[in-house]
């Protein structure tokens, strides 16, 4: 071997550790981030769930997407599976078709363009139709090269470029109700890199056989066996592109990483003699622009992930983790802010500090996708609020844009159980029981539909409960799951005092003076000595004072100066 | 080489074979207790022609065998899982017609020496069969979005399912569709409707097997056509047209309250896509028409709003729990197209109850309805169960009050109901297995009048219903298969009406 070559296998292979190096570091910075792939995600064993992956094209990647994303549970597991998958993928580049040493560190370019677009997704983990894709996405590419490879092998039996194109067409058909739109890319790959690599006047026809067959299967096979998708969408099936039509950066990084396929199938990196500077400069500007685009191109808006972060503290029962990362006084949204009163109120701080904050909140958007925050994390501030039916209608709601993720379903079961319905607890639980790392969690929550005198004991439940003291009465709430809690509270009086401190937090955040004295003497008997801020607030509603000179904190002065103009008489 | 395998196929196949094969246990004693089994078919009556009641048995033990006999043949299953190969139960149900299987479980724990022999249960196999197919809606119990859902069709006979329509053929990025309320003529499905809203909405029409899209919003009309039925002779279809909204509890097992604000029925002539208005009376709430078999007599439900508070808008405020509807009736005039004064079958608001869903049998003597304490979406009331009205020959309320099916209803909610061709099944939705998730139960109706215990519709894999996330609602039975294919109606569901 030429010794630049060497040198080449020495900078490709310190190029590999650079780059797991700094996926990995940017990914357990953002560890709660991976997490929530797991929260969103679902995966049960039996036969049943397995078929029903088939009812469209792509059942296999999905299925593998979501047994490996089981692991996001624990960050590290995720994050290394992550890397292995991200690892083959390399490999089997650098082998099928980066041949050439000296540009063998161009093989990371389709997991780089892989690994931006998972990390650039924000709200989209939460929201996304297709959960999972920290895993689908890569597996799909995985399985397309291997399409490929073999092809290249087959290619390499069969000298007929009929026999060839025969068996491309039948891999075509094969794979597509396995692998999707995956099918399509490794066919076409392999076609792309038949034209310059294979021998024989003949092999154009491999393309055209690609192309024909790529545009005559899907709609085929929509045709003869599917009925749960549009047929529109049938050549790219398996690209989550619907959820990023708002969000074009998105698919731009994923067809930076199809189209590295072919690029990279071109004839130039099929072999090489000498280590040139060309060569090292080249792959040294392309790996550069790799590594600044694993630190650079992740979500980084600090909001999405507080969100994370916040919702993990959440799973974890540590409120005051929750408090420290909503109590802002900057920025925030309406999640946050929802977030933020659950935890003031798992802290028994509810009505003396729930104004105290920033409710200078922005849109939580993607791209130009908005969206509300009952979609976002519905089941969670509702669940955590008391408002039991509404976490449980919006875990449904949800999932009906995707399907039921552990997370969801968990909240179904909490609330079913909170509600009395052990029938059906049981239900949710007995999948959350299927599950290989969650079996713990649904041990737990059966013990209580057994026996209901648990939940008693429980203290998520003890904080709860009390807030289901009140007489029922339908109503329609709104989209904005933060607002609806204070609307909610604001009108059903409770017969707790837990209830009653939601009261008062709504009374003070939605400035009802009235509501607020109608309040204040119940609370008063109930909290002896009142906290001084609810007396300023107190004092502030009673008599309308504007000047400032009645309050102490001068952040409540100015909470309620320039909130108050709805209490201003005319 | 062809011979070296020889010896150790058939060594595997004979360790297959004396792995699967069971046999009645020997060393056995008696005892007093039933085996505990999901689903429940312990002293049902089913159709001879009853896809195979695949049963698991969720009793602690560790062996278990099922010895099922009839008259001339018995079968045996070893495991917790009962699962009939279709001949075989072809030929149980076919040999025990009119009679019953007995069916014995037998149960062994690891440790003790002995098998128990838990005391049998009976499947009575009526020699009435059932029609071969039901269609049915599967939906999220969902209340706002329209998520996946889908028209399906299941032959009864065996497992097979197929999509009648299914609403994720014609979704895009902003959201799908609503498909709901099939309705066939006469059990068959030459003449049949459902309807599509939202994107693409309008109501999808098979006449003679043609398929048409229609939009019966018409001019002066409340709404699009809700829901329907096909007059049995006529190119005629009755609908109601709603003006409907939703309520949200916020704790309680009740999660939601589907409501009309205004509610009118309409004719709508196939032929001649004519809209013709029945009943518009805005002091009245006139919803769920059907027709008697002979197509002479229309029955509905009508509530008063009188002394119904409204909210600006039109919605009923927190009176909505007094809208309380009676079960009604018209005579109907097939040559002249035109109706009687209505007049009461059931005053169900004078007793404090509101009545849903009359399904009259094909006999015309019996009358099978929904009632709950109040309201016109019963499926999300506790309280709603199946109640039977004698009719007369007039298609009028023979003397006596409506009395409870008392051996279907359960504490939990019994809402649609459907008569099967033959009058001798019914079938309908209840969420007795988990207060949520509708199931459909069949039940047979004697000729006394009496129906049998119900159960619930089998499955391949009984353990199904445990796992599956939808419920089955609006079950209709039809004689014959939907002829086109869901991808024939995606065509005309794009199609502008």
């Amino acid at each position: 071997m030429a010794k630049g070559n060497i040198f080449a296998r020495v900078l490709e292979t310190v190029g590999y550790a650079v780059t797991a190096f700094a996926m990995s570091h940017v990914l357990l910075h953002f560890s709660a981030f991976v997490s929530r792939f797991h929260d969103m995600s679902l995966f049960v064993g039996g036969w049943d769930w397995f078929a029903s992956h088939f009812d469209r094209p792509g059942g296999l990647v999905l299925y593998l997407g979501r047994f490996l994303t089981q692991f996001c549970k624990y960050p590290w597991a995720g994050i290394s599976l992550l890397l292995v998958v991200f690892a083959c993928i390399t490999f089997l580049v650098r082998k099928l078709l980066v041949r050439d040493v000296r540009y063998g560190i161009l093989a990371v370019i389709p997991v780089v363009a892989l690994f931006a677009f998972i990390s650039g997704m924000g709200y989209e983990v939460l929201t996304a139709r297709a959960d999972a894709q920290i895993f689908t996405q890569p597996m799909g590419f995985l399985f397309a090269l291997m399409i490929l490879w073999i092809m290249q092998i087959v290619s390499s039996r069969f000298k007929s470029t009929w026999a060839v194109s025969a068996l491309l067409i039948a891999i075509i058909a094969v794979s597509f109700p396995l692998i999707g739109v995956f099918t399509l890319l490794g066919a076409l790959t392999f076609a792309f890199w038949g034209v310059f690599h294979l021998e024989g006047r003949r092999r154009w026809i491999l393309p055209i056989m690609a192309i024909l067959a790529g545009g005559v299967i899907p709609p085929l096979s929509f045709h003869l066996f599917y009925n749960h998708s549009v047929p529109s969408y049938i050549w790219l099936i398996g690209f989550p592109f619907l959820d990023y039509a708002d969000y074009p950066a998105q698919i731009v990084k994923l067809a930076i990483a199809a189209f590295s396929f072919p690029l990279l199938s071109l004839p130039r990196f099929k072999s090489g003699k000498e280590l040139r500077v060309h060569n090292v400069a080249v792959s040294a500007i392309v790996f550069g622009f790799c590594i600044w685009s694993i630190y650079t191109l992740p979500e980084r808006r600090s909001l999405v992930h507080r969100q994370f972060e916040a919702e993990r503290a959440i799973s974890d029962g540590d409120w005051n983790r929750v408090l420290s990362l909503t109590a802002t006084k900057g920025i925030t949204t309406d999640v946050l802010v929802a977030y933020r009163n659950c935890a003031l109120y798992a802290l028994g701080r509810l009505p003396q500090d729930c104004w105290k904050y920033s409710f200078e909140t922005v849109t939580a958007r993607s791209g130009n996708m908005v969206y509300p925050s009952s979609r976002l994390a519905g089941p969670g501030i509702f669940y955590h609020s008391g408002l039991i039916n509404y976490a449980a209608r919006w875990a449904s709601e949800i999932s009906l844009y995707g399907s039921y993720s552990i997370e969801r379903i968990q909240y179904l079961a909490k609330a079913a159980l909170m509600n009395g319905e052990y029938d059906l607890a049981r239900k949710y639980i007995a999948t959350v029981g299927r599950t290989t790392l969650d079996k713990a969690w649904a041990r737990k929550y059966m013990a209580y539909a057994e026996n209901p005198s648990l939940i008693q004991s429980d203290p998520e439940f003890t904080r709860l409960l009390p807030l289901l003291e009140y007489d029922e009465s339908g109503w329609y709430p709104s989209d904005v799951a933060a607002y609806n809690v204070l609307m909610f509270y604001s009108f059903v009086k409770g017969r707790s005092a837990e209830m009653l401190q939601w009261n008062l937090a709504a009374a003070i955040l939605t400035k009802a003076g009235e509501y607020f004295e109608e309040l204040y003497p119940d609370y008063s008997a109930l909290n002896s000595p009142v906290p001084p801020e609810i007396e300023e607030v107190h004092h502030f509603f009673k008599t309308l004072s504007f000047d400032g000179s009645a309050v102490t904190d001068p952040y409540t002065f100015q909470y309620f100066y320039y909130n108050a103009a709805v209490l201003r008489p005319n | 080489m062809l011979r070296f395998f020889v010896p150790i196929k058939a060594t595997i196949l004979l360790l297959l074979l004396s792995a699967c094969t069971a046999k009645v246990p020997s060393n056995v004693v008696a005892e007093g207790a039933e085996a505990v089994v999901w689903p429940d078919y312990k002293d049902v009556t089913i159709p001879c022609n009853i896809a195979p009641m695949n049963f698991k048995i969720t009793d602690q033990a560790d062996e278990f065998i099922t010895v099922v006999t009839g008259d001339a043949s018995s079968f045996i299953a070893k495991g917790p899982n009962v699962s009939f190969p279709l001949k075989r139960w072809r030929r149980l149900t076919e040999e025990n017609k009119g009679g019953a299987l007995t069916v014995t479980v037998y149960e062994k724990i690891s440790e003790e020496s002995v098998w128990k022999r838990m005391r049998p249960f009976r499947i009575e196999i009526s020699s009435d069969p059932v029609d071969e197919f039901i269609s049915y809606r599967l939906i999220d119990p969902t209340y706002g979005m329209a998520g996946e859902m889908r028209l399906e069709q299941r032959r009864l006979t065996d497992f097979r399912e197929r999509d009648i329509f299914s609403n994720m053929l014609d979704y895009d990025r902003r959201g799908g569709q609503c498909v709901n309320c099939h309705s066939f003529q006469n059990w068959g499905t030459s003449n049949m409707q459902f309807h599509v809203r939202q994107r693409h909405g309008g109501t999808i029409i098979v006449h003679d097997d043609k398929v048409r899209k229609v939009n019966l919003k018409r001019d002066g009309i409340l709404s699009a056509g809700v829901y329907p039925s096909w007059h049995p002779t006529e190119d005629l279809i009755a609908y109601s047209v709603n003006s409907t909204y939703q309520l949200f509890y916020s704790k309680g097992a009740r999660r939601a309250e589907v409501l009309d604000s205004d509610s009118d029925l309409i004719l709508y002539d196939v032929e001649a896509d004519k809209v013709t208005p029945v009943l518009t009376d805005s002091l009245y709430l006139d919803t769920f028409p059907y027709w008697s078999l002979d197509g002479k007599t229309l029955y509905f439900c009508r509530a008063s709003l009188e002394g119904i508070a409204k909210a600006a808008g039109g919605r009923i405020t927190d009176d909505y729990k007094k809208v309380l509807y009676n079960l009604m009736r018209m005579d109907f005039d097939p040559r002249t197209r035109s109706f009687s004064e209505p007049e009461i079958v059931f005053d169900a608001a004078t007793k404090g109850y509101s009545a849903t869903f009359p399904r009259l049998s094909p006999d015309g003597k019996h009358l099978l309805f929904t009632l709950g304490s109040f309201g016109t979406f019963h499926i999300w009331h506790k309280d709603s169960d199946l109640y039977m009205i004698n009719i007369g020959s007039d298609g009028r309320p023979v003397s006596g009050e409506p009395y409870p099916m008392e051996t279907i209803n359960s504490d939990d909610t019994e809402s649609y109901h459907s008569w099967s061709s033959n009058g001798k099944w019914i079938v309908f939705s209840s969420r007795r297995d988990d207060g949520l998730y509708t199931r459909l139960y069949l039940t047979y109706f004697d000729k006394d009048g009496k129906a049998s215990k119900p159960f619930i519709i089998p499955q391949k894999n009984p353990e199904k219903y445990l796992e599956l996330y939808k419920s089955y609602n609006i079950p209709e039975f039809t004689t014959e298969p939907v002829k086109q294919t869901a991808k024939e109606f995606l065509k005309i569901v794009r199609n502008p009406s």
